[in-house]
């Protein structure tokens, strides 16, 4: 994780409900935080990985990338992309008071993080 | 009122694990601040021996038992017992097992808690089962079994009946003939609308009635669509402010192919929707039905992926059973459902600015 990026994560999170953040680079590099004792780094990072397959997939050919929610019993998952392909991916819990304008502005501003910042 | 919330609720637990049976029932009794009465049972024969004894609200019943299973264990309440309130409860809750119970009367089928929350859902369930008197023919409380469900096994079923919901506002029915929906009515409202309507409702009671024609025939669309766009209706209302603003458009009033539903849901802001594809397989991806698609293989591939995806996911951190997959791109939505009896698949564009339905 660069240290632009890592700046970035750690000014915006956490928000209320977040149970966890992860970053995967174009490169394949992980890095992840849990704030809750039920998701461990090393699990985020396992699932980031998994996704970030299918969103790479589904990304190709599309002049935007796609934003991804996942949708689970007891959480949501938000998957945006940055212009240089890294991905965020947030867990909230799956409650309906969550900070909306927050998280839409959080991914809003990450896809549109100038590359350099990334690099 | 007081006297009321202080009736002692009578309940008989059926599990061959009794260190589940000592932690549930310490439970329970402990939350229901010992208004709730106990009885365990390790096996079927044991049960029996109680409900000889004495009068039981609800009896909840393990499905895997060695011997005598719930299933079969059900099926014996049901000649011997008639009337009494059986819950199932499931560690492996699939899609079958629920069909299963449900149709040799079980009233709720649910699945076994691993959680906190998990036990406070089923305490709620069964605390508020066990109020309600037992009348004739089926009945439920909305709570862990949606309508949806409901629905969703009268018309696999190709049942012909009446589904009426009760409120403190509202009555309304549903109408299912052949396991086609043809009619709904809530209020003034008729037709997919009124449908739309009582499947959001949050809380109520509900019953399966004996089939009489309706007034008239409202609805034609294919019931997994309805139920379908129901249940995204219901999810988007639910939550229109987080998905308005984080990039997953609100949607009140639909237009689909060969479908008018613009109404929405009275008072709410609208803003149209154009379907612009379906896709609806079975559960091992045979294609049923679809409209508009310009490609099916790849939608077919995507759903397979999907599947194969979820059951991964489902393992690598405790975010519970997989709903649904979101898809945004600006203008466009992509909605992807995949469980063991159905994949779905729907696109839709958006046609406009929302704006303040009359």
């Amino acid at each position: 994780m660069t240290e632009q990026l890592n700046q970035f994560v750690n000014q915006r999170l956490p928000l209320p409900g977040l149970l966890a953040w992860g970053t995967q680079l174009p490169d394949g590099q992980i890095a992840s935080h849990g704030y809750n004792d039920r998701f461990r780094g090393s699990q985020i990072s396992e699932f980031l990985r998994s996704i970030g397959t299918m969103t790479q997939a589904l990304s190709q050919g599309q002049s935007e990338p796609p934003r991804f929610c996942w949708k689970f019993q007891l959480a949501r998952v938000y998957v945006a992309t940055a212009r240089d392909g890294t991905n965020l991916a947030l867990f909230f819990r799956n409650e309906e008071k969550l900070m909306a304008e927050a998280i839409a502005s959080l991914l809003s501003d990450f896809e549109q993080l100038p590359l350099d910042t990334l690099a | 009122m007081e006297a009321e919330t202080a009736k002692v609720k009578h309940f008989l637990f059926v599990d061959d694990d009794a260190v589940f049976l000592e932690a549930a029932a310490s439970l329970f009794r402990e939350m229901s601040g010992n208004h709730w009465e106990i009885a365990t049972a390790l096996n079927h024969a044991q049960a029996l021996g109680y409900l000889a004894k004495g009068r039981f609200d609800v009896v909840v019943l393990d499905v895997g038992m060695p011997g005598v299973d719930g299933i079969q264990m059900l099926r014996l309440l049901g000649k011997a017992h008639p009337g009494l309130q059986v819950v199932m409860l499931s560690g492996i809750a699939t899609e079958e097992r629920r069909r299963i119970c449900l149709e040799a009367g079980a009233l709720l089928f649910l699945e076994k808690p691993s959680s906190a929350d998990g036990y406070a859902s089923i305490f709620a369930t069964l605390d508020t089962l066990a109020e309600t008197a037992a009348d004739s023919g089926f009945h439920g409380v909305m709570r862990q079994v949606g309508l949806q469900e409901i629905l969703q096994l009268e018309c696999l079923s190709k049942k012909t009946s009446i589904l009426e919901v009760i409120t403190s506002k509202i009555r309304a029915r549903i109408f299912i003939s052949d396991g086609c929906i043809i009619h709904a009515e809530a209020g003034t409202l008729h037709g997919e609308v009124a449908l739309y309507s009582i499947l959001a409702l949050r809380g109520g009671q509900f019953r399966l009635c004996p089939y009489s024609e309706p007034p008239e025939r409202t609805i034609t669309g294919q019931w997994e669509f309805l139920l379908m766009e129901a249940a995204r209706i219901c999810d988007e209302n639910a939550h229109e402010n987080l998905e308005s603003n984080v990039g997953f458009s609100q949607t009140d009033g639909i237009i689909a192919p060969g479908m008018d539903a613009t109404a929405g849901m009275g008072g709410q802001r609208r803003k149209n929707v154009q379907i612009e594809e379906i896709v609806l397989c079975s559960g091992n991806g045979e294609l049923l039905f679809d409209s508009n698609c310009p490609s099916i293989e790849n939608r077919m591939q995507l759903m397979q992926v999907l599947r194969e995806q979820v059951e991964e996911l489902t393992g690598l951190a405790p975010v519970g059973s997989f709903d649904r997959l979101e898809i945004t791109v600006p203008g466009f939505r992509t909605v992807c459902q995949v469980n063991p009896e159905r994949r779905f698949l729907v696109t839709s564009r958006s046609l406009g600015q929302p704006e303040l339905a009359s």
